[in-house]
């Protein structure tokens, strides 16, 4: 009975105060699509930074006149460094033929003889793409034997690290930010809700109704409304996504910019979230003072 | 068994009742009179520990004012059944659902529900009205509806505050008969009144106050 009454009574508060509920609907709807916005950017940032990450290599170059067989077993010794992806053998010749490709001289005939040395290109995997874990790797590649140099990118690195750091510490900020108000909006609003309620919550208490049952209309209320802000906010942001897609078609490479659908089931169960937990406050505190 | 132990009630300097001591047993018809601001209301507010007293002990059935948690309060109201001058009805339901409201708040099954608002119902005969909002009735009838959802719950007292302060004679005098009729039933009723003759020669207990101090507690002689 209590909680098919709890359901009825939240369902039908939502009728009785149908402005309230609407207002609320939207108010806590661009809060969500806020966050939801947040994790876009969150997650196309974090997609964009693996994929930086992923381009990275090292160019490993042998000693000269290093015995093939010798090559072979190096190139199996790198490939089970941790965080090596793969690597790609470049022969001598290849090299001189790469040099000519892009210098246009040939090398053999301008020193009779080839001095390039055999080399691997080495890729790693996205997340050991860090100037620590590169810097790690490369020391293992140049303790093995017969290996001349290891070459990579450290300052490229050491500059995106950093201005990760940087990013993932905004977003953090931002991120806390734009959570705490949310959920103080979606308390205002829902408080504001329960304030239009009152002579309800004062029925309730005169018959002898306990907190917890009092509380649970205003909570199946909140969830709803919370879970319906979650279905307006996606369409906020679907909506908003396709206009910039239209209005900065040519600008900005807007089409690698996905929502995938964990997104947007986030955003449903944050609405959950924040209807469930701003009404528990709300209501909570109004018991209290009003006791 | 209701009790009041030399009970104060202050709110920021000013005295809402002092130093009252009055038991109330089981079935008993009590009228607290007195002018507007004498505490009548005050000792209705404790008595359903809508307010604690400053000093002095509250007791009704096994709830103490000392000794009462936040959380048993509910199910001191239980047994409190109480009526206001302005009926404090949910002008959103109908009469059905107002009485029945409180029988939903406090868990009871469907059945129950059904089969016990409707014997109340019929006891404050507003059965041909049960489908009409509080809107559509007279003062008389909403002050019916507000007996009958204190009177649901089957509780061990009524506490009624100027219960008929809004209405003419004719329904002031049903409204009493109602409550007569309830403490007939051996339900205690509490019923708080500036209008002393209204009750004045029907026989019931009275307890009159005059700036928080019961100045007389004493049986009104039944009319002849």
């Amino acid at each position: 009975m209590s909680f098919f009454f709890s359901l009825s009574e939240g369902l039908k508060n939502l009728r009785r105060v149908r402005g309230a509920a609407i207002l609320a609907v939207l108010i806590l709807s661009l809060a969500i699509a806020t966050v939801g916005t947040a994790a876009v950017v969150g997650w196309n940032g974090q997609k964009f930074i693996k994929f930086l990450r992923s381009q990275f290599d090292l160019t490993v170059f042998v000693q000269l006149d290093t015995a093939d067989d010798v090559v072979i077993q190096l190139a199996k010794d790198i490939g089970k460094i941790e965080g090596v992806r793969d690597l790609t053998y470049i022969s001598p010749a290849q090299a001189a033929r790469k040099f000519e490709k892009e210098f246009g001289e040939n090398v053999m005939t301008i020193l009779g003889t080839n001095p390039f040395p055999a080399s691997f290109i080495v890729r790693v995997l996205p997340q050991f793409g860090t100037a620590v874990d590169a810097s790690y790797i490369a020391s293992r590649i140049a303790n093995l034997k017969n290996i001349e140099e290891v070459r990579y990118r450290k300052s490229l690195l050491v500059i995106v690290d950093k201005y990760i750091k940087i990013l993932i510490g905004a977003a953090m900020v931002v991120g806390f930010i734009v959570l705490f108000a949310a959920i103080l909006i979606s308390s205002y609003t829902i408080k504001l809700a329960i304030f239009a309620k009152r002579d309800l919550i004062w029925t309730m208490r005169l018959v002898g109704a306990t907190d917890s049952f009092i509380r649970r209309p205003f909570v199946v209320e909140g969830m709803v409304e919370g879970l319906l802000a979650g279905i307006v906010a996606i369409g906020i942001l679907e909506v908003a996504y396709r206009a910039a897609g239209f209005v900065l078609r040519g600008y900005l490479p807007l089409h690698r910019i996905e929502i995938n659908n964990e997104i947007y089931l986030g955003m449903l169960l944050f609405g959950l979230f924040l209807g469930w937990f701003s009404s528990n406050i709300s209501v909570r505190k109004y018991l209290r003072e009003k006791m | 068994m209701i009790s009041l132990a030399n009970v104060s009630a202050r709110f920021s300097n000013v005295i809402g009742v002092e130093g009252i001591t009055l038991d109330i047993d089981k079935g008993e018809f009590v009228c607290i009179t007195g002018p507007t601001g004498a505490g009548k209301s005050t000792i209705l507010k404790l008595l359903y520990m809508e307010i604690k007293p400053s000093s002095g002990r509250v007791t009704v059935e096994e709830f103490d004012s000392g000794s009462i948690t936040r959380k048993q309060i509910p199910y001191l109201r239980r047994k409190v059944g109480m009526i206001f001058q302005d009926f404090k009805l949910l002008n959103d339901r109908n009469v059905y659902d107002n009485i029945a409201f409180a029988l939903r708040a406090t868990g009871y099954k469907r059945g129950d529900v059904k089969k016990m608002t409707a014997r109340v119902l019929a006891q404050v005969d507003l059965n041909h009205r049960r489908y009409h909002l509080p809107d559509q009735l007279s003062g008389g009838e909403q002050q019916r509806v507000a007996i009958a959802r204190a009177l649901v719950v089957e509780p061990y007292v009524i506490l009624a505050d100027e219960p008929t302060g809004n209405l003419d004679p004719e329904s002031s005098k049903s409204i009493l008969d109602i409550l007569i009729s309830i403490q007939r039933q051996g339900t205690s009723v509490v019923l708080a009144t500036h209008d002393y003759n209204m009750i004045k020669g029907m026989g019931f207990r009275r307890i009159h106050l005059v700036d928080g101090k019961v100045i007389e507690d004493s049986m009104d002689e039944p009319a002849e």
